[in-house]
């Protein structure tokens, strides 16, 4: 072999090595990264985390304090003089002019009802209905992967039993059992995610069951069974990350999804209890008076449009950059 | 004697009937030697094997008779969990599909450490350097970077290299392979066969192999065993069954071959018909149908097994006569 060759040989090889040496999850950020969408999201969901919870802290009004002479004061106003229309207050000293715009400075949000800083409250809604949303879309995610996992990959009767089960439940009126649950154990915070992720899992079971019942009988699995791996470690180990892809997804409109329900439990008040704020009950709050006082419905139902639609992105990002057989077809 | 299998059937019980996938076989695997097992699909070859494995799906699969012997003991009555310490570390076996037979998740290092883990209380670091040991044994280039990849990274016959490492890891007495190289072509089907060769003549392991191609079996195996409709039709050492051929179904198997000193234009032999329908198939010879020689008596009973030679047996009435039989190999 020539000297060129031999050079070109180990190129060749140096390359190839630094190849191999990337990790399913150094090529999962490298793709995710390229993914506009997710990567807005993303800084998006990181600014809302962090102004969640550093924001309350900072903030020199606590969420529940009442300032009753500042009742309904609008974020913005076209003219801090005008007379008060008994329902909205502007309180000159407050604001400045910008244009021709005033702009309120002490409370930039504005104020609802009982004069509570919007700002303090939306931030502090966000711990709420994140940590709501997160904690039971993972509850859910836990028992609808070890269920479905195992009615999927012990099959026949303990299947049918298993599948029918969660048939059953299906067919309950869902919203109806969190509000009976609710009302018979009381409020507490706590029992807000038990209740969402007990009832949320179904379908969790039923998409890992499909997967597992597609991959239980691929070579891999036989392999592994052939090599005398336990049913157990062979669904721990070779089955559940397999069905990766698809519990991300999943899991990415789960958690809107039962962010949604937090703030329809709490709109029709059987969610968080007053002082205590979520998306949802303080657009709840708004809700008789949103025409006189539309920011008090715009900038709650604002910030979960967006944290909702961001965590879609983000979803949709984290399937395309985990999947390892989509690799280079971007 | 390593391995006696006998009498041993097994069946499937479906929908449109019971299959009976193994019929009566009995067959005996000696120390360090090769037995090729040869027939079409839907023989019973790799139900044979799944049912030594204890691999088979029950239900619907049914052992109805019989006693796989190894080492003492009946594997068909070991419990689970005791089979389980068998697989993968006495006997192994690796499969066709190299493609689908690892794990897209997971990392090779994970999948070959996995049954070291199962099988012995290696450290870590002692597991580690036994596997890169085996793959540089295997002729694995660059051994510690295949080690860290993924599967996907790989190409075929590095993978089923791979496959054959990890079914080496613990020495194991017998190997089953379950044709280990139909997914590949044809020079790195030579290098994988080479290789089984070698793994058979260094470390004294017996071999199992389950092919339908009759090539394969007459560079590598020391007897041969050919399996029709569930049956053992003819088995032998490999001359017996490539020179001394008496079953008509081996001959027809044999003329089916192509070969590079036929003449350019003329038509191979196949052998007419279609393999049996299991669920149908009684007391009767079940090459009868196909088979030139087969007369009334074929078609009413079950030839009993007739014995050439001390090697050589085979289940018919009316053998072809050996002088006819000198047909070149493939």
């Amino acid at each position: 072999m020539s000297k060129a060759a031999a050079q070109n040989d180990s190129l060749v090889q140096s390359t190839k090595s630094e190849k191999n040496h990337r990790s399913l999850w150094q090529d999962a950020v490298k793709r995710l990264s390229k993914n506009k969408a997710a990567v807005v999201s993303l800084v998006f969901m990181t600014v809302v985390v962090v102004s969640a919870v550093l924001g309350p802290i900072l903030s020199s009004y606590p969420y529940e304090l009442q300032d009753l002479d500042r009742i309904n004061t609008p974020p913005v106003v076209m003219d801090v003089n005008a007379l008060p229309d008994g329902i909205r207050t502007v309180i000159p000293e407050d604001y400045i002019q910008l244009g021709p715009i005033y702009w309120n400075t002490r409370h930039w949000l504005g104020t609802d009802e009982l004069g509570r800083d919007l700002l303090v409250r939306i931030l502090y809604g966000a711990r709420v209905s994140l940590a709501v949303g997160f904690l039971a879309a993972i509850v859910s995610l836990i028992i609808g992967v070890l269920y479905g996992s195992i009615a999927g990959y012990v099959g026949g009767r303990l299947d049918n039993i298993m599948m029918r089960f969660v048939d059953t439940l299906y067919s309950l009126p869902f919203m109806f059992f969190v509000i009976l649950l609710m009302a018979v154990a009381g409020r507490s915070f706590y029992l807000l995610f038990i209740a969402i992720g007990a009832v949320s899992w179904l379908t969790t079971a039923r998409i890992v069951r499909g997967q597992v019942m597609s991959l239980k009988n691929s070579e891999f699995v036989e392999a592994a069974r052939a090599s005398g791996t336990s049913h157990l470690s062979i669904i721990l180990t070779h089955l559940i990350p397999n069905t990766i892809g698809p519990i991300i997804v999943y899991f990415s409109l789960l958690v809107p999804r039962v962010m949604l329900e937090e703030s329809f439990l709490s709109f029709i008040g059987l969610g968080v209890q007053a002082p205590m704020a979520s998306w949802g009950s303080i657009v709840a709050d708004a809700q008789s008076i949103y025409l006189f006082c539309p920011w008090q419905i715009v900038f709650p139902g604002l910030a979960l449009t967006l944290t909702l639609f961001s965590l879609n992105f983000i979803g949709d990002g984290l399937r395309d950059a985990l999947d390892p057989k989509l690799k280079g077809k971007q | 004697m390593l391995l006696q299998v006998k009498d041993l059937s097994i069946e499937f019980r479906t929908d449109e009937g019971t299959v009976r996938a193994v019929d009566n076989v009995s067959f005996n695997l000696r120390e360090q030697e090769v037995l090729g097992i040869v027939g079409e699909s839907g023989s019973g070859k790799s139900v044979t094997n799944l049912g030594i494995m204890g691999l088979l799906p029950m239900p619907p699969a049914r052992i109805t008779s019989g006693q796989v012997l190894f080492q003492q003991q009946d594997l068909l009555k070991l419990s689970e969990p005791k089979m389980r310490g068998i697989r993968g570390k006495d006997i192994s076996m690796i499969f066709q599909d190299p493609f689908t037979s690892l794990n897209p998740y997971l990392k090779i290092s994970t999948q070959l450490m996995e049954v070291l883990q199962v099988h012995s209380t290696m450290t870590p670091t002692e597991a580690r350097r036994r596997c890169l040991e085996i793959l540089e044994q295997l002729g694995v280039p660059e051994p510690e970077i295949r080690f860290d990849s993924y599967p996907h990274q790989l190409s075929g016959g590095l993978k089923q290299r791979i496959m054959i490492a990890m079914s080496l890891l613990l020495k194991p007495k017998i190997l089953i392979a379950d044709e280990p190289t139909t997914a590949l072509d044809v020079t790195i089907q030579a290098q994988i066969l080479e290789l089984l060769k070698e793994i058979n003549e260094k470390h004294g392991t017996s071999i199992i192999l389950i092919t339908h191609d009759m090539g394969v079996v007459a560079g590598l195996c020391d007897r041969v065993m050919v399996m029709y409709g569930g049956r053992i039709a003819e088995q032998g050492v490999a001359d017996d069954i490539f020179y001394r051929t008496r079953h008509p179904y081996t001959r027809g198997l044999l003329e089916s071959i192509p070969s590079v000193d036929i003449e350019p234009g003329a038509r191979l032999k196949p052998i007419p018909g279609s393999p049996p329908d299991l669920t149908t198939l009684g007391d009767e010879c079940a090459f009868a149908p196909r088979c030139q020689l087969a007369q009334s008596e074929c078609r009413s009973k079950r030839p009993s097994l007739s014995r050439e030679s001390e090697t050589h047996s085979y289940e018919c009435f009316f053998p072809v006569p050996v002088e006819t039989t000198k047909v070149g190999q493939g």
